[in-house]
């Protein structure tokens, strides 16, 4: 992979962190290497298409467009699943005739008068206006030319623009966390052009490298969709390769607290009803519903939540961190347990799950995903583990180093 | 020509000067608001170059620090920290003025459109010290100009509701520097215009990005009187951003000062990255001092481990903030300003307590001039104006 072509965007042009990062680095933090994700991949062959139901930011898509390896990814964030069109290959010409077009329209840009503002929501109404009229005039371009595929011009519109959108919200966000954000802020407009040029500059960079490197003529498919609802007809897998959520109580439906709110304001109606606040790992409890299923570990895992809290704290741990957990792993459950229904008879998959810490004691992630399996009937084993250094922990997270910093990274291994 | 010690003077560059002794020239630059000293030895030849008799300065230093805005762009500026230019001439030991005062700060009304819950000067507002006249004003400001500050800064209150704002303004116009400080809620177009034609600084007082934030800190009072009001949101951080961004527009001097609390040290690296976007490139932080028998102590104060921290990081992060000058006062001394009240009382910080004292109790008005750094510390009043406790130098 050549690397010398990438664009730094500095802090300054305040593109939000998540996408500084996804634009410099080939694959999100959460994810296994490039080398361990080859590997999996390749005890795969002849299984495909390769099917991810919690595909995050796509780096399965990334891994399989590399190999020629056709892939069914399904996410139910809309910022991530917009983030997942740009990578897919098969949409990489369009996205970068879209990005020439507007670089070279760049004269007639909306203009703003104001230099700045202040508002306690997300977006005033003139920045709403910039990157309305941003996205028309994209998917007028691709009407024009009488493009016709299963996505809607206006998503495609917006998968570029969303990544952006969050340069003129008047939001607040931490030097270091990307998922601590705050509603309300000042939003500059002063040169709100030329922070534009260069995400369009970097992202194009970005898409050239990936319709380099990728193998033309597989198919693609990237599914906006709840894993615990979807449902296929007539279509059974016969491998899957995918990786839970992140289990580190931060809140990453808020950290893309503007993009969701943008697309809310978009209104366009098949992303709609996914832009709520359900979906697995969520912070938001709304329910517990640990009694729903029965699982040992998971069961054990939560008494040592209750017991170890001092007694003053004990109605927060309870409604907080246990109703967290217990919320995670049920959501994980129904997830599973709808997916294990489309499975074919000769299907093989892997989980990559990682067990952080909560209080000095390992949080089971991996095992509890096994004993879930079993439950549906399957062979689940855990077939590596290895020890793990929280990526961020030397340099952001202080608190977090020692054994809260230590992670275990699991491979799990599922067949009939 | 040659120019005397200790008397200020303006140079044909617009610059103001005063030479000192036993430290070397005092500038004071109306197009940044800020203060530097030059090395005794570079002396003569800043002076001809400020007066256009030789057109080019040999010392990069003291050019890009002090040739901004009449020799330069604002942009290409460069202000080394602490505030000492060093050209020629080095100094072993940075030594500080010891007689007359760097900067008072003129408190010219009491009345305040806001109850910041810091305030130090709550005890000389809202009609506990009586409203100057326009003879006052003119009293107070000619016993002022009688200590030859290199600068007045005018503040208060609100010191854009005063009614005496331009009599003030005209009397001390090119005797000193004069910066005001403001919350903005009160800078509509013809204040703005009087600041401009008389080459005032601007320094808009915001204490966080985050609206919330700030306006619970500098809350709009609700016995305030709205006559000329430039803005009517009900944030002050609105108001002050729209009269920042007006101010721009004007080509006014602006800087932003902010008061960094317990609730706001968080956000500074992020809020710094905005005021540089916005074109600010003079900010002064002030982590919050408060006596601790203040009722918001608790709630305020920044421990001592965060302003560690902080300061580490502002370090790391003024990086990306070229050409900003960034000060971080953390004053655990509160002796390091001369205040004049609204009826001219000249008046220091307590440093143990609550309040201010009086720099001469036998002559409260015109104190003598030993007296004045009896009562404030010299080295603590020339860190707050030239140096910053972040940079490495402690004073001599």
């Amino acid at each position: 992979m050549n690397t010398n072509n990438k664009i730094t965007l500095s802090k300054l042009t305040f593109l939000r962190k998540p996408y500084r990062v996804l634009l410099e680095n080939e694959l999100s933090c959460a994810v296994p290497s490039e080398k361990c994700g080859n590997h999996i991949v390749e005890q795969l062959e002849g299984r495909y298409p390769i099917l991810d139901p919690m595909a995050g930011y796509g780096s399965l898509l990334s891994l399989c467009s590399k190999r020629g390896i056709p892939s069914v990814s399904i996410e139910t964030n809309v910022p991530r699943y917009l983030w997942q069109l740009i990578k897919n290959p098969n949409l990489s010409q369009i996205f970068i005739r879209i990005i020439d077009r507007l670089l070279d329209e760049e004269n007639s840009w909306p203009k703003v008068r104001r230099r700045a503002d202040v508002s306690n929501s997300w977006f005033l109404i003139e920045a709403l206006d910039i990157v309305r009229r941003l996205i028309k005039s994209i998917s007028l371009s691709l009407i024009e030319r009488d493009v016709s595929f299963e996505i809607k011009p206006e998503i495609i519109a917006a998968a570029v623009i969303v990544p952006f959108c969050g340069r003129l919200s008047c939001c607040t966000e931490s030097e270091n966390n990307p998922a601590w954000i705050k509603k309300g802020g000042i939003v500059v407009y002063m040169d709100w052009e030329s922070d534009f040029k260069k995400y369009l500059n970097a992202l194009k960079v970005h898409l050239v490298e990936i319709a380099d490197r990728s193998i033309r003529g597989v198919e693609h498919k990237v599914i906006l969709g709840d894993c615990r609802k979807i449902r296929f007809k007539n279509v059974r897998f016969h491998s899957f390769f995918t990786s839970p959520s992140y289990l580190d109580r931060l809140d990453h439906y808020k950290m893309f607290g503007p993009e969701i709110a943008f697309c809310n304001a978009l209104g366009i109606r098949e992303i709609k009803p996914f832009l709520s606040t359900d979906y697995i790992g969520s912070t938001l409890v709304r329910r517990t519903s640990i009694e729903r299923f029965s699982s040992k570990v998971v069961s054990n895992f939560l008494e040592y939540i209750r017991s170890s809290c001092p007694n003053k704290s004990r109605k927060n741990y309870n409604k907080i961190y246990c109703s967290y957990y217990a919320n995670y792993f049920y959501s994980l459950f129904e997830a599973y347990k709808n997916i294990s229904q489309f499975l074919h008879s000769d299907f093989v998959g892997f989980i990559i799950a990682q067990n952080n810490h909560f209080r000095n004691t390992e949080v089971p992630v991996a095992q509890a995903i096994v004993e879930m399996w079993k439950s549906f009937g399957f062979r689940g084993r855990i077939i590596d583990r290895k020890e793990i250094f929280y990526f961020e922990a030397l340099n952001l997270r202080i608190r977090a180093r020692g054994i809260k910093a230590k992670q275990l990274g699991f491979i799990i291994k599922v067949t009939r | 020509m040659k120019y005397l010690p200790n008397v200020v003077y303006t140079t044909k560059s617009g610059l103001f000067v005063r030479q000192d002794k036993n430290v070397g020239l005092l500038v004071y630059s109306q197009y940044t608001g800020l203060i530097f000293v030059v090395h005794p030895e570079d002396t003569d030849n800043t002076i001809s170059w400020m007066n256009f008799e030789n057109r080019l300065i040999s010392r990069s230093t003291i050019h890009n620090a002090l040739g901004v805005g009449w020799d330069k762009k604002v942009k290409e500026g460069a202000f080394p920290m602490p505030h000492y230019l060093e050209g020629q001439g080095k100094w072993d030991s940075r030594p500080w003025p010891k007689r007359f005062p760097i900067v008072i700060n003129w408190l010219l009304t009491g009345n305040c459109p806001l109850a910041c819950r810091y305030c130090d000067a709550e005890d000389l507002m809202r009609q506990k010290r009586p409203e100057p006249n326009v003879e006052d004003i003119k009293l107070i400001a000619s016993r002022i100009l009688l200590y030859n500050p290199l600068v007045v800064v005018l503040s208060g209150g609100e010191p854009l509701i005063s009614p005496h704002l331009e009599e003030c303004i005209k009397w001390l116009y090119k005797r000193a520097g004069i910066i005001i400080d403001t919350s903005g809620l009160y800078l509509n177009e013809e204040k703005r215009e009087l600041l401009k034609k008389y080459q005032v600084a601007v320094r808009f007082s915001i204490d966080s990005p985050i609206p919330k934030c700030n306006d619970s800190l500098r809350c709009l009072s609700k016995k305030r009187i709205n006559p000329g009001e430039a803005n009517n949101s009900n944030s002050s951080l609105k108001n002050a951003i729209q009269s920042l961004c007006s101010s721009f527009d004007e080509n006014l001097t602006v800087s932003v000062q902010t008061v960094a609390t317990r609730k706001t040290i968080n956000d500074l690296p992020f809020f710094g990255d905005r005021l540089f976007s916005l074109g600010i490139r003079s900010w002064r932080i002030h982590l919050v001092s408060l006596p601790k028998d203040n009722i918001n102590y608790e709630r305020l104060f920044v421990p001592m481990k965060s302003r560690k921290n902080i300061l580490s990081k502002l370090n790391r992060t003024k990086k990306r903030w070229k050409g900003m000058d960034l000060q971080i006062l953390d004053d655990m001394n509160r002796n390091y300003a001369v205040l004049v009240s609204p009826d001219g009382e000249f008046l220091a910080e307590s440093n143990v307590g609550k309040g201010k004292i009086l720099l001469d109790s036998d002559n409260p008005f015109q104190p003598d001039i030993h007296k004045i750094f009896q009562s404030v510390s010299p080295k603590n009043h020339a860190m707050r104006y030239l140096d910053s406790p972040g940079s490495r130098w402690r004073g001599g």
